[in-house]
């Protein structure tokens, strides 16, 4: 988006005015899009906040008012953004979220890229795995009480965290020379992607307990976890073998050439590249699994859109449903506007000339 | 050959003690796992008005969820020492088989098919299929719905099944616009969208309180004459549990029956009849042949109430609510549920 719009800047210095009245074409447009914003936008604010209902946060508000009912939200921010947490802790997940989202902010400037990250991840995750189930010092909290917006985060960055180093190692599998790793390689990949993410989930949540006996399975949340896991990582290796596709032949044979092994001349030469041409493709793979974790909704798990209908419950209040999904629609456009904003950074920077 | 038995027996051997073994971990009530573990894991849902949803502060509410309580004090002695697990409608019966949870408390319909995967224990509600139309379009009877849009639910069979029947008896096509939600398909009613909306008979009177901005412009009616009885539900071979789980739903009855409340439950154990008195823990041994206390049914009465109780508090009058208690009734009033004798 900056790019985009710092480039059109460049491309068109001429003012707002001789833009949006500059040719007859632009004229027709800009009357066009007026008269739509003069006829949607003062119902709109009629509805958002003139006549909406706010304080006191109590059903009675609501009834009396006209328009969006903000006060359900407000009343049930909680709800929606914990689940079915317990309330006395809600400090807890509130901690991870801040956590998560300050690693990831620590992780976009490209000075944080070393070895030191991986240890600030591994130190990171394992703080919010102990905040959110407890043990040492803190009161236990099974998973399936967990909910709300820190579900959608850990799934997220978890099964993109892990699924990322995974898809790397398939991609690069799936083009070795030796038969058998490039069969198990196509196998896992071409078997995963057959199958769609809600039957695989199917399978987690409801097959494998009938299968296996239940003291070596893993509880709901991490079969959900370690599903969404296999399926990012099978995505995310079709882009980054895209990308190996991609490398002329000849940076292979130079880097060969130059004695370096195989860890080297991936890490070093043909990766960097690889991953510079698909980060478009990247993103978009990604961005689709941040949404995807809302599909746990149907095995039980309480994400932001399971907390936000069973908020909806209620009896006590008429059901505003706009306006939750609306409050939700809000969280997951931050989430997915902002990382689409950081893949533009990287690509920002890998068009950079090199120094 | 010689060396090929020996194969042969060594695996029989280990087969059977591993069979040994299952069988083994079979027979342990789950009564002694709830002690041990000094928690009762029972089902959630994903929010059903009523009858199982968490609240604001994460706290279970409704009549499923109170009767899950119910148990939990039986065993445990305290109404806390219940775990709600979320559960959707598919995984609720591979959730019992697996022991995920120990007690199905969640709209669940007691069917032929299910009783054979799972193990029901007793009907705690009678539920209906009921129709709301608007009055103004002047439907009060089954035989103005034909060709009118009805919105519902999908997946409910027996939804479905009571349709069927309504199209059947009357030759008429109604059309039918499927939700995954019961509350989309309410909302999308309310919103005008459908001609009528058809839902569970408990859940009726309350959408039209809570969710129509004029709630006298609605009326209902049943759908036929189907009858749904959603009960609680156990891991099949577990008769141990299967006793606790039907007597301390008997408890909340007969406690009702006798007009034993949470208020008065003290002075009905200490001045009460005979029966009453043993009950509520006058005999010591009251409660020996389950492994439970003796004063387990007073406890359940105290901490959780009897079945009216648990009635008005989740779907009565004074909630938004507003259930139409029809079967739920005692016999004595015209209803299905009865206590069955302590002799």
């Amino acid at each position: 988006m900056i790019s985009t719009s710092s480039l059109s800047r460049k491309m068109n210095p001429l003012p707002f005015l001789a833009r949006s009245f500059g040719s007859p074409i632009n004229i027709l447009i800009t009357v066009v899009f007026a008269g739509i914003l003069f006829f949607a936008l003062p119902p709109l604010v009629r509805w958002a906040i003139t006549d909406a209902a706010f304080f006191p946060a109590i059903p009675e508000t609501c009834k009396s008012a006209s328009g969006a009912c903000w006060s359900f939200v407000i009343a049930k921010h909680s709800q929606i953004l914990f689940g079915i947490y317990p309330d006395g802790e809600r400090w807890r997940p509130l901690l991870v979220c801040a956590l998560l989202i300050g690693m990831l902010i620590y992780s976009v400037r490209p000075s944080a890229w070393s070895k030191r990250l991986a240890w600030v991840w591994a130190g990171g995750l394992g703080l919010s795995w102990w905040l959110m189930g407890g043990g040492i010092g803190l009161a236990n909290v099974e998973s399936d009480l967990w909910g709300g917006l820190p579900v959608t985060l850990i799934l997220t960055v978890v099964a993109i965290g892990l699924g990322f180093p995974t898809a790397i190692l398939l991609a690069l599998a799936r083009r070795s020379k030796l038969p058998v790793i490039r069969l198990l390689a196509t196998l896992f990949i071409e078997m995963t992607r057959a199958l769609p993410l809600l039957s695989i989930l199917f399978i987690a949540s409801i097959m494998l307990p009938l299968m296996l006996p239940e003291e070596i399975l893993p509880d709901k949340f991490f079969r959900a976890l370690i599903a969404l896991y296999l399926f990012a990582s099978a995505y995310l290796s079709e882009v980054i073998r895209g990308g190996l596709q991609a490398i002329p032949k000849g940076q292979f044979e130079a880097g060969e050439a130059i004695g370096l092994s195989f860890a080297q001349l991936q890490a070093k030469i043909i990766l960097p590249q690889a991953i510079n041409v698909v980060i478009p493709a990247l993103t978009n793979t990604i961005i689709v699994m941040i949404k995807n974790t809302s599909l746990v909704l149907v095995v039980g798990l309480f994400d932001l859109i399971s907390s936000g209908k069973a908020a909806l419950a209620d009896p006590e209040w008429s059901s505003p449903s706009i306006e939750t999904y609306l409050f939700i629609t809000l969280i997951y456009f931050i989430l997915c506007f902002g990382f689409s904003r950081f893949a533009d950074r990287m690509e920002q920077r890998a068009k950079a000339p090199v120094k | 050959m010689r060396k090929f038995s020996h194969t042969a027996s060594l695996a029989l051997v280990l087969a059977a003690s591993l069979a040994g073994c299952s069988g083994g971990t079979k027979k342990e009530s789950l009564v002694d796992k709830i002690k041990a573990r000094d928690q009762l894991i029972c089902s959630g849902s994903q929010g059903i008005p009523g009858l199982s949803r968490p609240d604001e502060k994460g706290v279970w509410r409704g009549f499923d969820s109170d009767v899950c309580r119910a148990i939990a004090v039986a065993i445990l002695g305290d109404a806390q020492k219940v775990r709600f697990v979320p559960l959707n409608a598919a995984q609720r019966l591979p959730a019992v088989q697996t022991g995920e949870i120990d007690i199905l408390s969640r709209t669940s319909t007691l069917t032929f098919t299910r009783d054979m995967a799972i193990r029901f224990v007793a009907t705690t509600l009678y539920d209906g299929d009921v129709v709301i139309t608007r009055k103004a379009e002047n439907i009060d009877e089954p035989k103005k719905l034909a060709g009118r849009t009805i919105c519902m639910q999908g997946g409910g069979s027996l939804v479905e099944g009571a349709l069927d029947e309504l199209e059947a008896a009357n030759d008429f096509k109604m059309k039918r616009v499927y939700f995954d939600s019961t509350i989309t398909a309410r909302d999308t009613y309310f919103a005008g969208r459908c001609d009528a909306y058809v839902t569970d008979g408990l859940a009726a009177q309350g959408n039209i309180a809570t969710v129509a901005e004029n709630p006298a412009e609605h009326t209902t009616m049943y759908a036929g004459d189907a009858i749904e009885p959603n009960g609680i539900a156990i891991r099949r071979g577990d008769d141990k549990l299967f006793d606790v789980a039907r007597w301390t739903f008997n408890v909340l009855i007969w406690a009702e029956k006798n007009e034993i409340t949470q208020a008065n439950v003290d002075d009905k154990a200490k001045n009460g009849d005979e029966v009453t008195k043993r009950i509520l823990g006058g005999d010591p041994s009251f409660g020996r042949s389950m492994g439970l206390d003796p004063k387990w049914a007073y406890n359940v009465i105290k901490q959780v109430g009897n079945y009216g109780e648990i009635w008005d508090r989740n779907l009565g009058e004074k909630t938004p609510i507003k259930a139409d208690r029809r079967f739920n009734k005692l016999y004595t009033n015209g209803g299905l549920m009865f206590p069955l004798p302590w002799d």
